[in-house]
């Protein structure tokens, strides 16, 4: 084996390794491997200053520009491709898998049955994203002769959920963020239910509340379909250590929803340090108003979310249903008789 | 069995231990005092606690009941999809559009069987039962028939383990027959205003009859539009 082959063949091994483990890092997001390619393409440029000038905006051309650089750079290092627009703004993009730097990656990536990630076409929408600013997402398609059929497309979807640590600032989608043990978390509750025991479950629904709709504000714009939209956010709270959070139901025609949460991370705290209230009785507020501050925006109407069945209580997960809310506000009375 | 409780933490202090299910709960005030927010607690807790509640509207329509649960952000819609939250209307006689309906105010008989049915059918269920007012159902009826309904009803419902919280506005009824019926409940709420140098304070009393005395706790408690009931254990004065 050449000393190049056996280069090639320890970096795609290296690209595996790093694709296989980010389910198991935490905060890692989905977009980690995009993140690291970012890294990796801007210091290829930073290294070549003078050698990739690009002198078109079109995003065609940066492609080629780029492409054709890396191929001064490293001989038929994506060799043969074909890349144009399609007639919808896309780039188009086809190389022969043996032509490819990656292919030992992508073969891998088959052979144990994961999800495909080309790591040519993840240089493609990074280096748009260095020159451009904008973001690209792209699939890819392998036919029965091997040929890689690409589509790099323009993308709405934020690539920033990945916690980043910027000097000793650590970042959550780019908002400064903190990070602390469960322990510190129920100090705080432990501290409400000792000093203000009647607020308790009303600091938790707001507090999820308004923090879901500062989240929804900033997501909406991103997606055109409510259950796309709350799939995203889903797994942002499951990747952020709520618990696994999903949507068992979804009729946005009558506005209704159910929810479920499996080891809500409420739940484990108060099995661990102690019962919130008098009587066993559902926990989950703080998720409680996320969720009626996702549907309300993105229903564009009241909802009302309840837990209707808590893990704290015996269930074998948290299932919330969300429903129209009859009560306008202003039209309340007061104390009644 | 598991105890019950109000959700109204104060309230809820004074009764250490709770109460059990198959109790009988006598909220008596006065007029404008808080007794439906009272209720609601009630009900909040108990569908927090996977209770089914049963809520018999006399005074106003049941939709009264359903905007101030929501004004605390109880999601009705979805109790009530799901069953666990029933209402009786026993308000409007005509034109009502509620499952539930008393169509005769004025027999008892006719109440008392329709409430018999609905409990029927949660049979096996953690039941709580709210009658807001009972006294309005009761202000046409004969004091014989007045104590005969109470003995028959509260010792139906006892056996058949509803917690149940009947509604009296002070003042309705017959003082004698509210001292009688008093005996037959397990715990007591008397709410009323109390004359203050600058503005009423609302007071709850917390107690049962004992040889035709009433034996209580006294307490001050507000209304929060955010909170509910808000009762001061601490300051509690035994009486």
């Amino acid at each position: 084996m050449k000393n190049s082959d056996f280069l090639m063949e320890r970096i795609c091994r290296i690209y595996l390794g790093m694709y296989k483990t980010i389910d198991q890092l935490p905060f890692s997001g989905h977009h980690w491997l995009e993140h690291f390619l970012l890294e990796v393409v801007q210091l290829t440029l930073d290294d070549h200053k003078d050698e990739c000038k690009f002198k078109s905006k079109k995003p065609v051309d940066i492609c080629r520009t780029y492409l054709d650089f890396l191929n001064k750079l490293y001989p038929r290092w994506v060799a043969d491709y074909r890349l144009e627009k399609s007639n919808d703004d896309n780039l188009l993009f086809d190389i022969k898998r043996e032509n490819c730097s990656y292919s030992n990656f992508c073969l891998q990536l088959q052979k144990e049955d994961l999800p495909l990630f080309c790591i040519q076409l993840g240089s493609i929408q990074t280096i748009l994203k260095i020159v451009l600013n904008e973001n690209y997402s792209h699939s890819v398609k392998i036919d029965e002769t091997g040929i890689c059929h690409g589509n790099v497309l323009p993308s709405t979807q934020p690539k920033e959920e990945i916690v980043t640590r910027e000097g000793h600032t650590l970042k959550l989608a780019g908002r400064k963020a903190i990070l602390f043990p469960q322990e510190m978390y129920a100090s705080m509750l432990m501290s409400i239910r000792e000093h203000a025991p009647h607020a308790l479950k009303h600091v938790l629904f707001d507090a999820g509340y308004q923090s879901g709709l500062h989240t929804i504000r900033k997501t909406k714009a991103l997606y055109d379909d409510v259950e796309e939209c709350l799939r995203f956010l889903f797994d942002a709270l499951t990747n952020s250590g709520f618990g696994r959070v999903e949507l068992d139901y979804l009729d946005p025609t009558i506005a209704k929803a159910r929810i479920r949460c499996h080891d809500s991370f409420q739940v484990a705290v108060t099995n661990e340090f102690g019962q919130l209230y008098r009587s066993r009785q559902v926990i989950c507020d703080l998720l409680r108003g996320v969720f009626t501050a996702y549907l309300s925006v993105l229903l564009n109407q009241d909802i009302i979310c309840e837990e209707i069945s808590c893990q704290s209580v015996g269930g074998d997960y948290c299932e919330f249903l969300a429903l129209p809310s009859l009560w306008e506000k202003g039209s309340e009375e007061g104390a009644r008789g | 069995m598991s105890k019950a409780y109000f959700g109204i933490e104060g309230l809820d202090r004074s009764l250490e231990n709770g109460v059990s299910y198959g109790s009988q709960i006598a909220v008596v005030g006065d007029s404008g005092i808080g007794k439906t927010v009272m209720a609601g607690e009630f009900i909040k807790e108990g569908l927090r606690c996977g209770d089914t509640c049963i809520y018999v509207a006399c005074d106003e329509p049941p939709t009264a009941m359903r905007e101030h649960l929501q004004s605390f952000k109880v999601g009705t819609p979805a109790y009530e999809e799901m069953g666990r939250l029933i209402f009786i209307d026993a308000y409007e006689e005509s034109g009502s559009t509620e499952k539930y309906v008393i169509s005769d105010h004025r027999h008892l008989v006719k109440y008392y069987a329709l409430e018999k049915e609905v409990l029927h059918s949660y049979a096996g269920h953690r039941v709580r039962l709210v009658a807001d007012s009972l006294s309005t159902l009761l202000t046409m009826v004969d004091t014989a028939e007045i104590l005969e309904f109470h003995r028959t009803r509260l010792k139906h419902l006892r056996k058949s383990g509803i917690l149940t919280m009947d509604i009296f506005v002070s003042g309705v009824l017959d003082p004698q027959v509210m001292t009688i019926t008093g005996h037959l409940y397990n715990l007591i709420l008397k709410m009323s205003f109390s004359s203050s140098r600058y503005s009423p304070i609302r007071q709850l009393q917390i107690g049962k009859v004992k040889s035709q005395q009433f034996v209580s706790s006294r307490h001050i408690f507000t209304i929060s539009p955010i909170y509910g009931i808000l009762v001061y254990a601490d300051m509690g004065v035994g009486e």
